[in-house]
């Protein structure tokens, strides 16, 4: 029986390693890859639509087996039924869902802590491309040319669906999902040219865009707004200057106000991460790209970070709400524990010849 | 950049020329290296992340287990997500 985080790491990653060479013709059982899984008939490795991890069980504390099948039927069900019934015959738990076409990636959460409209604009806010799903608005930033313009993840405002808007794309607040239906009088403004489109030859690609804002839209500048899900200590306070890369320390504690999961912190645990993959889009088979330089952060045990709708948030310095970076992306460890990263805003205002209004 | 940072940074660089010798200049199979904090101790170590492959995990074991003083912790995981 399985009776750790590091049984299950052990269990899973012996699952994926008999896959692994059952892939390339070899022989393989159950007993070498997996030995809590005695008896165990190991198939093939499937092509994809199946998922295996673990999560902890909240009232009993114990690890437990989580699949993720993305049909009801097929090969992949089958192994998925098979392995379930097996696993819980060796007295581990097991969490079997269906999910169509959504392995990875994380989609906006449909109830953010700071949803709906918000009048006037403020940092924190739900914001998107029109045809694409929520992130958070980092940042006002003054444009080159004198405008006003607003700062997120490119993923966020320069996403339509699985392809890269065109400039002058719309740009709604709020994003979807809470927008709907989604109409044209939600529109805030439009992407400029300040977008860097991911390209696989690239090992440091850049998740930031900018999009100038509308004049008529009101808005509260580089300021945390106050709301209730905010410490009171921080309401009202404006935004620092930005840290320059050399300034930033491991170690140093941070905080975010994003869309999904409003005010958080977390500590930031590496200064110059290099060569990331990271999924972009929803799916097995969405695209990945290389990210390096950035910055990564690691949330306190037991408390979240960030979600999917977070991208774009500013996070900043917890003392002194220095601007450090804008969230982007994040995974989960193998002892359960979650890491996000971070765009450094140096790299982006560098790029873009853009200022904190 | 203080002495410490030097030496972290003159350890990650050490780390990329290992990486690229064992998994060639496009560090295929690696999902993401770099000088921090370990997750469990909360000490400073040289992270190494590759995927579930056989070949990458084969070739994340010829790695050292310490460079310029720093521990090296390999960790096999996949592609992050976007939030």
């Amino acid at each position: 029986m399985a009776t750790s985080t590091e049984d299950l790491l052990v269990l899973a990653a012996g699952l994926i390693d008999a896959w692994d060479r059952g892939g390339r013709g070899e022989e393989t059982t159950a007993n070498e890859g997996a030995a809590q899984f005695q008896g165990l008939e190991m198939p093939r490795r499937p092509r994809g639509g199946l998922a295996i991890g673990r999560s902890i069980n909240p009232q009993t504390r114990q690890p437990r087996l989580e699949m993720r099948v993305t049909a009801k039927s097929g090969p992949n069900h089958l192994l998925a039924r098979n392995l379930a019934k097996q696993a819980e015959t060796q007295g581990v738990e097991v969490i079997l869902k269906y999910l169509k076409n959504s392995i990875m990636g994380a989609p906006p959460q449909l109830q953010p802590v700071i949803g709906g409209q918000r009048r006037p604009l403020h940092i924190g806010a739900s914001i998107a491309n029109r045809r694409s799903m929520a992130g958070t608005l980092g940042a006002f930033v003054k444009l080159p040319d004198g405008g006003t313009g607003v700062l997120s993840c490119g993923h966020v405002l320069a996403r339509a669906g699985r392809k890269w808007a065109a400039a002058k794309a719309p740009v709604h607040h709020p994003g979807q999902p809470e927008e709907n239906p989604v109409m044209d009088i939600n529109r805030i403004g439009e992407l400029t040219g300040l977008f860097a489109p991911f390209l696989d030859s690239q090992t440091n690609n850049l998740d930031a865009a900018v999009a100038r804002l509308d004049s008529d839209r009101e808005h509260l500048g580089n300021t945390i707004v106050d709301l209730p899900c905010i410490p009171s200590g921080f309401r009202g306070r404006p935004v620092g200057r930005p840290l320059e890369a050399t300034e930033l320390e491991i170690e140093t504690r941070v905080v975010k106000l994003g869309r999904t999961t409003g005010f958080t912190e977390a500590t930031i645990s590496a200064l110059d991460f290099q060569n990331l993959r990271v999924r972009v889009g929803t799916g097995a088979s969405a695209p990945t790209f290389t990210f390096s330089g950035i910055y990564e952060v690691i949330w306190d045990e037991g408390a979240q970070f960030a979600a999917g709708g977070d991208s774009g948030s500013l996070v900043l310095t917890k003392e002194g709400l220095r601007p450090v970076g804008l969230h982007f992306a994040s995974i989960e460890a193998e002892d359960g524990g979650w890491i996000s990263y971070v765009i450094p805003c140096s790299t982006i205002f560098a790029a873009f010849n853009v200022t904190l209004l | 950049m203080n002495d410490a940072a030097s030496k972290t940074a003159q350890a990650q660089s050490r780390l990329k020329q290992e990486l690229e010798n064992l998994f060639g200049p496009k560090l295929a199979g690696v999902n993401g290296y770099g000088a921090g904090l370990d997750r469990a101790t909360r000490k400073l170590s040289l992270q190494v992340n590759v995927d579930s492959a056989s070949s990458a995990k084969r070739a994340a074991s010829s790695l050292p287990s310490t460079i310029d003083g720093l521990p090296v912790k390999i960790s096999r995981r996949g592609p992050a997500g976007v939030d």
